[in-house]
């Protein structure tokens, strides 16, 4: 009389253990995705420690992360701006890098305080992007860094500036 | 059974506590509320605002490099003393002085006085630590590189990263208040070493520009400090800041724009600028401006 009871009780156990192992496998996923993100993704604070051997001598004054979104039909081109002040007397080298796991290739430009455009990283008529900028500032002021991607496409970068020695 | 329910459970927790490191910070500065009669006042403002302002106020980078440039001399005697740090009991001193060690910090490190920032880093990490956003600098990185003046460039780099971070973390925890009080420190004591330097007849006329050109940031801060209420704690540093900008006020600052010429080298974009500001101050402005800065500075270094 005992057999069934106890083929049931069986049963219900291996179900419970297979659930539980169903479990146990999904956390680890869960655990293992967030893991391999946070130590491979480029986008953020690893890109900066990328970014940083850039500078070579000079000094760091300032950085900004860089994330937009692909340009939605028929919306302007996603850009971000950052004012900052500069001393004449300075050389500034001003530079980005972009996340190689995107497409995006950010260009920078820079304007004055009379809102008058200074310098662009981006050479339209020869489709060509130029790596560093060297401004040496004869006008203290504050002026505007604004960040956007190659037509409009989605991506991550950083902005640097610093103090060319 | 019994065992794969304790390998769920310890998951959990694994999980739990990797969720929970990814947000530790804004849990817990969810209730930070400052215990020096220090609130934000009525007025709200917006963070991007409050962040710009902050971003206008020259990093101590800047003039230092200008004084290292000029030939201006180091002089030990123009730092916050490191001793000082047993003064500062509340939080206004502590966000305050934080400014102060921070540009002492950079000053020493263009002048190559590594091994001597050692003390003010140590500072540093302890009013951090007070104010609970010491997670924000790499210390045992700072102190390896400090070692050496080989790496001043990057002691920079994590110095001012960490100021950075700091600063928009604050912000964004609604402790600008902290935020603005950390700028203002450091603005303070970048203006007195400036205005402090023992220049000569050669660096003199530049670094008096400079200085004058500091009016456009004072008017700046005095107008974010002014926007957070008659009980925030910051209206007899404003008082005394209204001393110096009084100072300031002899200043004239005159622009001219034009055209920049723009030319490649070595793969690099060279910008020749032709904009030119003109900058109007007497030796006796500088004078008064370095007299009036002081007066605030060893009141908030005492």
């Amino acid at each position: 009389m005992t057999m069934p009871y106890l083929t049931l009780k069986r049963i219900v156990k291996h179900q419970k253990r297979f659930k539980m192992k169903k479990y146990i496998l999904l956390f680890s996923l869960i655990f293992l995705v967030l893991s391999v993100n946070k130590s491979y993704s480029q986008c953020g604070d690893a890109l900066l420690q990328i970014c940083h051997s850039k500078l070579e001598d000079a000094r760091f004054i300032k950085s900004w992360p860089i994330q937009l979104p692909s340009r939605a039909r028929g919306e302007t081109l996603p850009q971000v701006s950052f004012k900052l002040p500069l001393t004449s007397g300075n050389t500034y080298k001003i530079f980005a890098c972009n996340a190689s796991e995107y497409q995006g290739k950010v260009i920078v430009s820079i304007r004055n305080q009379n809102d008058d455009l200074v310098v662009t990283s981006y050479v339209v008529e020869q489709n060509r992007h130029i790596p560093v900028i060297l401004f040496p500032v004869s006008m203290s002021g504050i002026y505007t860094f604004s960040f956007y991607f190659e037509d409009g496409k989605e991506g991550c970068a950083v902005g640097v500036v610093s103090i060319a020695d | 059974m019994k065992k794969q329910k304790t390998i769920l459970v310890i998951l959990l927790l694994i999980l739990g506590q990797f969720m929970s490191g990814c947000q530790q910070g804004q849990r817990q500065e969810a209730s930070d509320l400052l215990s020096d009669s220090f609130s934000e006042g009525d007025l709200r403002l917006n963070n991007a605002m409050i962040a710009e302002v902050i971003s206008s106020v020259p990093n101590p980078v800047e003039i230092t490099s200008i004084l290292q440039k000029s030939g201006v001399v180091y002089s030990q005697d123009l730092l916050n003393p490191a001793g000082n740090i047993s003064n500062y009991n509340t939080n206004f001193q502590r966000a305050l002085n934080i400014g102060v060690y921070g540009t002492d910090l950079i000053y020493m490190n263009i002048y190559d006085r590594t091994v001597a920032t050692l003390r003010y880093l140590s500072n540093i990490r302890e009013l951090a630590g007070d104010l609970r956003v010491e997670q924000f600098f790499d210390y045992a990185t700072l102190n390896r590189l400090s070692e050496s003046s080989k790496n001043v460039d990057s002691v920079l780099f994590i110095t001012n990263t960490g100021f950075d971070k700091m600063s928009r973390y604050l912000i964004d925890q609604g402790r600008s208040n902290i935020a603005v009080l950390i700028s203002a420190g450091t603005w303070i004591e970048s203006l007195y070493i400036a205005a402090h330097a023992q220049t000569t007849e050669a660096n003199r006329e530049t670094i008096n520009k400079r200085i004058g050109e500091q009016k456009k940031v004072l008017d700046n801060l005095l107008l974010l400090m002014n926007f957070y209420g008659a009980d925030s704690g910051l209206d007899e540093l404003i008082e005394d800041l209204m001393t110096v900008k009084k100072e300031f006020d002899n200043v004239t600052i005159t622009y001219q724009y034009a055209e920049p010429s723009i030319r490649e080298s070595d793969g690099m974009l060279v910008v020749v600028d032709n904009s030119r500001s003109k900058v109007d101050i007497s030796d006796e402005t500088v004078r008064n401006i370095a007299n009036a800065i002081a007066v605030v500075r060893n009141k908030i270094i005492e």
